[in-house]
């Protein structure tokens, strides 16, 4: 058997359409991963999604595979937040900051109250002055006067200083002994320094 | 013959490597990057809500407690009505000066001690009589008050959760 060329003479040709089947060939495995890719994407950015659930919240607005976008609206975001934060920091401690001052003038009046009802029957106050400062003091200045003969404690004095300085603080007190017919008298004077309120 | 078909070898391969690093290796590489990004700000997104929850509700706590004390500058208002003082009100907050008996006097100091929302900016009061000189006179001492300035504590309801 004799083995005969018929296109021995042929010009070998490579074929446009030849060129084209052979690259699309090469390319299917590529696109074939860039499906997968794009699978993987959206598999991982559900897997952000639920495991940062305010964030999922937020990245409903963007299509699941939109990395760009979704980072871009997130720091975005988290600015907008971050900006909230600091105004209600601040509108937090004014409130505060007024909350205690009000609590230190609630507390000054309840323990001037206090001990003047518990010494009601041994002494007598006499307010002589009060003054109120915001942002500097609380003062008040009395007399404090024994109602027994020859008695030189002064209760109400002790008393409310104690009470003022253990809730308050920041306590300042003159107090200058008189004579006072045949009793004896305290004129005092109780400062509270609010300048830091 | 045999260059043609190397070279189209060549040709194929090549297209082939520049396709595997443009379709499949540069977006995998862009792709971590993203992902790695998305993650950190998500996460970082994540403890700013939580900080900003925890803000509000503190917020929210003094703007109910606020809410729950509301009446104390009404009825201050009523205290100094009621003794013949004509407080000049503007929003919530009040001045007012003039004299008062040693029970007014006396009332209002109890009301500025029950106040868990009332800022006293300014308040100046002096007994009208000198002390102690005058104790054992029967007469009623009374209280000048000059300038007493009160506030009620307000909150921004745009940042209140109520």
């Amino acid at each position: 058997m004799i083995n005969i060329n018929l296109y021995k003479n042929k010009k070998p040709k490579l074929k446009i359409t030849t060129i084209l089947f052979l690259v699309a060939i090469l390319l299917l495995p590529v696109l074939g991963y860039r499906i997968t890719l794009t699978t993987l994407k959206n598999n991982e950015m559900q897997k952000i999604r639920l495991a940062n659930p305010q964030s999922g919240v937020v990245l409903r607005e963007t299509p699941i595979s939109d990395y760009d976008d979704s980072i871009r609206l997130l720091t975005l975001k988290d600015e907008e937040t971050k900006t909230q934060i600091s105004i209600l920091q601040n509108e937090r401690r004014n409130l505060e900051r007024a909350l205690v001052y009000a609590m230190i003038t609630r507390k000054f009046f309840k323990a001037v109250d206090a001990s003047y009802h518990k010494h009601s029957q041994e002494e007598r106050v006499f307010v002589e002055s009060i003054q109120i400062e915001r942002k500097s003091k609380i003062e008040i200045d009395f007399f404090d006067i024994q109602l027994k003969a020859g008695n030189t404690q002064f209760l109400f004095f002790q008393d409310v200083l104690s009470s003022i300085d253990r809730i308050i603080g920041n306590t300042r007190n003159q107090s200058q002994q008189i004579g006072f017919v045949e009793l004896s008298a305290l004129k005092a004077k109780i400062t509270v320094d609010t300048s830091k309120f | 013959m045999a260059f043609n078909r190397i070279f189209g070898i060549l040709i194929a391969i090549g297209i082939f490597i520049a396709s595997i690093i443009f379709f499949a290796i540069l977006p995998t590489l862009e792709f971590r990057k993203q992902k790695e990004a998305l993650t950190l700000i998500a996460q970082v997104y994540e403890q700013t809500w939580r900080q900003h929850e925890n803000e509000s509700n503190q917020y929210t706590q003094y703007a109910r407690l606020i809410d729950s004390q509301s009446n104390e500058f009404d009825q201050l208002v009523a205290v100094l009505r009621n003794y013949n003082l004509k407080p000049t009100l503007s929003g919530k907050s009040l001045t007012v000066s003039g004299k008062v008996s040693a029970q007014a006097f006396s009332e209002l100091l109890s009301a500025f001690g029950n106040a868990y929302t009332l800022e006293i900016n300014r308040f100046n009061a002096s007994n009208s009589e000198k002390m102690p000189i005058q104790i054992s006179e029967s007469k009623m001492t009374t209280f000048d008050i000059r300038n007493l300035e009160v506030k009620s504590i307000q909150y921004n309801e745009k940042l209140s959760k109520r």
